[in-house]
């Protein structure tokens, strides 16, 4: 006789975004199973038709509270590759080292409040700072050290103002990065211990066969890549996208799923970034996680906590060296040319490689414009991770089978919509 | 040291209300001792080291009637959960739990809550909710 059943959640914590998440289990296997994004579409794309390309950084920031940077940073490369106009290094720096806010900022809040309650058996950060205090306190340190860079760099915290097409509208003096130094030497040698705490939690074996995708630059752990690799043999310049990879869309998601085109499901993230380009981090990040047990790749979405803890940590190293190195530019931007153009950026949001694609005209308008997220990216590998998790697992009671299987999607550290938020969970056994 | 913050998001709605009054504080009653929130709940605890009073004001919604004015003591207790503050993953509810928690939270806290009407996407506030902004920074001057 077979038997199956369904369990639902009605409430999934710690994630951004609504959606929901339906699984049906007969006998030890997933017979069924949708993740499903209802989160309304925001129709970003179709409203930036029409708006002045200088408008992309400052509007397409909005799409996310936890990860403007990385909407800003995809939309002035993308721009810019459509004018022909060129940063220099001295900006590009800047840029990175406003990067480097975005990552700890992030990441911090994901591994101390959004996932650290998953390992130590806690509801919510809440109920976890009863008993664990120092992380929290610790975690949110972390966290403010990123967000004093975003404003030092951005102008706030959240949704900087000083990103432009070109550059930025100000530099910052040596003076107001050097104050920021002592926190981050702290904040290296925390982070550091962070990841160490990390991988003394315990895990789930669950190695998974993903295909990582992620950007790549010649000498530098990808914040800013170049071109976009993979695993499975992808080395493509980022105009050639669109010949890799294409957005599907689904009936029960309103969030586009995007595939390699002759392959299907592909990963982008941490766990890409760190096993694809292992070998570019700084040579003390290289032997932490040799000693984290990680060496050189992750494949277990469980352990993503302690590739985000060593990614904080070369966040905070990255921006201690820039700031060394700062050379404040005699001007914050350069100028742009009224050209008509097709333009392609990426760059390496703290969720994964985050792609933007415009066409403009001779007037400086958005003639159309392609923005493809890294939650929409990884949705299929959610799901592939879901049908994978059950079977050798459908003994367990219910309540620890769907805790586990939150727990698979919050490694993924979704951004749903990066609007509302939350996340409706069922699994249905009969 | 006393200090007034406004929380909430400037683009849905009525959610702005919060920010409508710190607004409307610093720029017709001069006042220097409130903050326009920026958005990152993180950043709320900042803002309240060093202060024993602090005043929140941040759109609510409960059921009451569009442009009610909940004054609520969030000293001693934690903030009721039938009412809804954020949103967002770290709502107003658990960034003050974090606070006493870990210590962080001033001698005196108190929240005004304006019940929203519409908190759809939009920049316009409702006016039963315009109304009892008025009614707050007209008390202020006769504060």
């Amino acid at each position: 006789m077979t038997e199956s059943k369904t369990i639902a959640v009605d409430y999934l914590a710690r994630v951004e975004g609504e959606g929901a998440m339906y699984l049906k289990i007969e006998d030890d296997e997933v017979t069924d199973l949708q993740f499903s994004i209802f989160e309304p579409p925001r129709f970003f794309e179709a409203f930036m038709r029409g708006r002045r390309l200088t408008e992309a950084p400052d509007i397409t920031a909005r799409i996310c509270g936890i990860c403007p940077v990385a909407y800003q940073m995809s939309a002035v490369h993308a721009m810019e590759d459509a004018l022909s106009v060129t940063v220099g290094p001295q900006l590009r720096d800047m840029r990175r080292l406003l990067y480097c806010g975005e990552w700890i900022e992030s990441h911090a809040l994901h591994v101390f409040l959004l996932h650290a309650p998953d390992y130590l058996g806690y509801e919510s950060a809440i109920h976890m700072a009863a008993d664990h205090r120092d992380i929290v306190t610790r975690g949110l340190r972390l966290k403010k050290i990123g967000n004093d860079i975003v404003t030092v760099l951005g102008g706030r915290e959240i949704h900087p103002i000083n990103v432009k097409v070109g550059g930025f509208y100000r530099a910052p003096t040596k003076g107001e990065l050097q104050a920021l130094v002592p926190d981050l030497e702290w904040g290296l040698e925390t982070a550091m211990d962070t990841a160490r705490w990390a991988a003394s939690l315990e895990y789930p074996e669950f190695d998974r066969p993903y295909e990582f995708v992620s950007t790549s630059h010649p000498s530098e752990y990808p914040m800013l890549g170049e071109r976009i690799v993979s695993e499975g043999g992808i080395d493509i310049g980022v105009a050639e996208w669109n010949d890799v990879f294409e957005e599907r869309h689904v009936e029960h998601s309103n969030a586009l799923h995007a595939v390699i085109k002759e392959r299907g499901a592909y990963h982008v993230g941490p766990m890409a970034r760190y096993t694809l380009n292992f070998e570019k981090l700084p040579d003390e990040l290289q032997k932490l996680g040799m000693e984290t047990g990680l060496a050189g790749g992750c494949r277990n979405p469980f352990q993503s906590i302690v590739v985000r803890a060593i990614e904080i940590a070369y966040a905070y190293w990255l921006a201690l060296g820039l700031i060394g190195t700062y050379d404040r530019p005699a001007a914050a931007s350069v100028e742009l040319p009224a050209v008509a153009g097709i333009g392609h950026g990426v760059s390496e949001a703290p969720r994964g490689l985050l792609y933007h694609r415009y066409e403009v005209d001779a007037a400086g308008l958005i003639v159309d414009a392609q923005i493809v997220p890294p939650t929409a990216q990884n949705q299929l590998s959610i799901e592939r991770d879901l049908w994978a998790y059950v079977p050798g697992r459908t003994h367990l009671p219910d309540e620890d089978l769907q805790w586990q299987l939150e727990q698979t999607i919050r490694a993924y550290d979704p951004c749903i919509s990066c609007a509302t938020h939350f996340l409706d969970l069922t699994i249905e056994r009969s | 040291m006393r200090r007034a913050i406004g929380l909430g998001n400037v683009f849905r709605g009525d959610d702005a209300a919060g920010l409508e009054i710190a607004r409307r504080l610093q720029t017709e009653c001069g006042r220097t001792d409130v903050i326009v929130h920026k958005g990152d709940m993180t950043d709320l605890l900042d803002l309240m080291d060093g202060c024993d009073d602090v005043v929140i004001f941040d759109a609510v919604t409960s059921g009451a009637p569009a442009g009610t004015i909940h004054l609520i003591d969030a000293t001693s207790d934690p903030l009721p959960t039938t009412m809804r503050f954020s949103t967002h993953a770290l709502g107003l509810q658990d960034t003050l739990e974090l606070a006493r928690i870990t210590g962080r939270l001033p001698a005196k806290v108190e929240i005004v809550g304006i019940e929203a009407g519409d908190c759809g996407f939009g920049l316009e506030l409702t006016p039963e909710v315009a109304q009892a902004i008025d009614r707050l920074i007209e008390g202020a001057f006769h504060a």
